[in-house]
């Protein structure tokens, strides 16, 4: 298609006669632009077949559902959170949380693998976590509240703050 | 335009804030419309709620990126067509899985197709034109569909787009053309354009 005409497409399928001439004159001696405007135009009436002539109301209590189904879905509520956490400019300061919330961990494991042949240090150990872990009662809801709590701690970590 | 400083914009703002009840106000806001949207693609009533119920969680659990760009209107009626989109997708492969357990003869009943003398061939014409307008569609990118429907089912001109969109009028008509050429190449292989005298 020709620049004159691709220029004035919306118009020319909108309106032809109040298209400029320059453009109509083109489509009489061009017979490919004619054919694909044509072809357009063609394509172009089918739309009204997608309008909806017969409109449904939604039932009076849709709101109240689309509410309670939302509280229902902690877990998506977690993965948007991350998701627009990485998709926005927040991803660089999730980054670097995680980052360093990694090394803090990574460090700690190291401290502990070091520490641990030579002294039982007393207070919290890490086998006195995974030992309470072990004995708690198993219950989904308590360990789903723990990962959420885990990913907030992760997500709302701030490195500046324990400088 | 900026759209932060709309009724709409401080609505938004609301509900990125964790208010619940102006999230209500919104799906109460905008209901209506999303399910004529809906119901003008998929043509199922029975499934129209459900879709209308995934498109508020999907802009609920997204409107934190929402960034006022673009009006809140043109934003939740992209994610109504995709979600029309996918659940078109989902059902189409849902038929595959199930006619492929059925013999020809089965599939035909089922779909219907066979020729039936009390058949309002006015409708079949208005239905054949919006699958085939429909499966043109699915060619085009999410943006593409967004704006070609914007235009030619809810009737925006360009400049009414540039200005919902946040992008300008040149911009748009360039996206259209782009678009509305996608849609000749898919008519051509598709090849069988029915014919808009039944109009
Ligand atoms: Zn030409």
């Amino acid at each position: 298609m020709h620049a004159v005409i691709e220029e004035n497409l919306e118009e020319l399928l909108a309106s032809p006669s109040a298209c400029g001439r320059a453009a109509l004159d083109h489509l009489v001696s061009c017979k490919a632009c004619a054919m694909e405007l044509e072809r357009m135009r063609q394509i172009a009436l089918l739309f009204p077949a997608l309008r909806n002539e017969s409109p449904i109301d939604p039932a009076p209590y849709f709101a109240a559902r689309v509410m309670m189904s939302i509280e229902r879905r902690p877990s998506s509520f977690w993965a948007s959170l991350l998701e627009s956490a990485l998709g926005t400019t927040m991803g660089t300061v999730f980054f670097r949380r995680v980052a360093f919330a990694s090394l803090l961990v990574l460090a700690s494991l190291g401290g502990y693998l070091a520490s641990t042949d030579s002294e039982f240090r007393a207070g919290v150990t890490p086998e006195l976590i995974m030992a309470a872990e072990r004995d708690a009662p198993a219950s989904e809801y308590g360990r789903n509240q723990d990962r959420e709590l885990l990913m907030v701690t992760i997500a709302t970590f701030n490195p500046d703050e324990t400088e | 335009m900026d759209y932060e400083n709309t009724q709409d914009g401080a609505l938004v703002r609301r509900v990125q804030a964790g208010d619940q009840a102006a999230f209500r106000d919104l799906v109460e806001r905008y209901q209506s419309k999303v399910f004529s949207i809906i119901h003008g693609i998929v043509r199922q009533r029975n499934d129209v709620e459900d879709i209308a119920q995934q498109v508020f969680a999907k802009v609920y659990f997204s409107l934190a990126k929402f960034d006022f760009r673009s009006s809140l209107i043109t934003w939740i009626y992209k994610i109504t067509v995709n979600e029309c989109y996918d659940y078109l997708r989902k059902r189409k492969v849902r038929k595959l899985v199930y006619e492929s357990d059925l013999s020809e003869d089965e599939v035909r009943r089922v779909e219907n197709t066979e020729p039936s003398p009390g058949r309002n061939p006015l409708i079949d014409a208005v239905l054949a034109k919006r699958d085939y307008i429909v499966k043109l569609l699915s060619r085009v990118s999410e943006e593409e569909r967004m704006l070609l429907m914007m235009k030619e089912v809810e009737g925006h001109s360009v400049e009414e787009l540039a200005e919902m969109t946040g992008m300008n009028e040149n911009t748009i008509k360039v996206k259209l053309f782009r678009a509305r050429q996608k849609l000749v190449k898919a008519s051509q292989r598709l090849d069988r354009l029915p014919s808009v005298a039944a109009n």
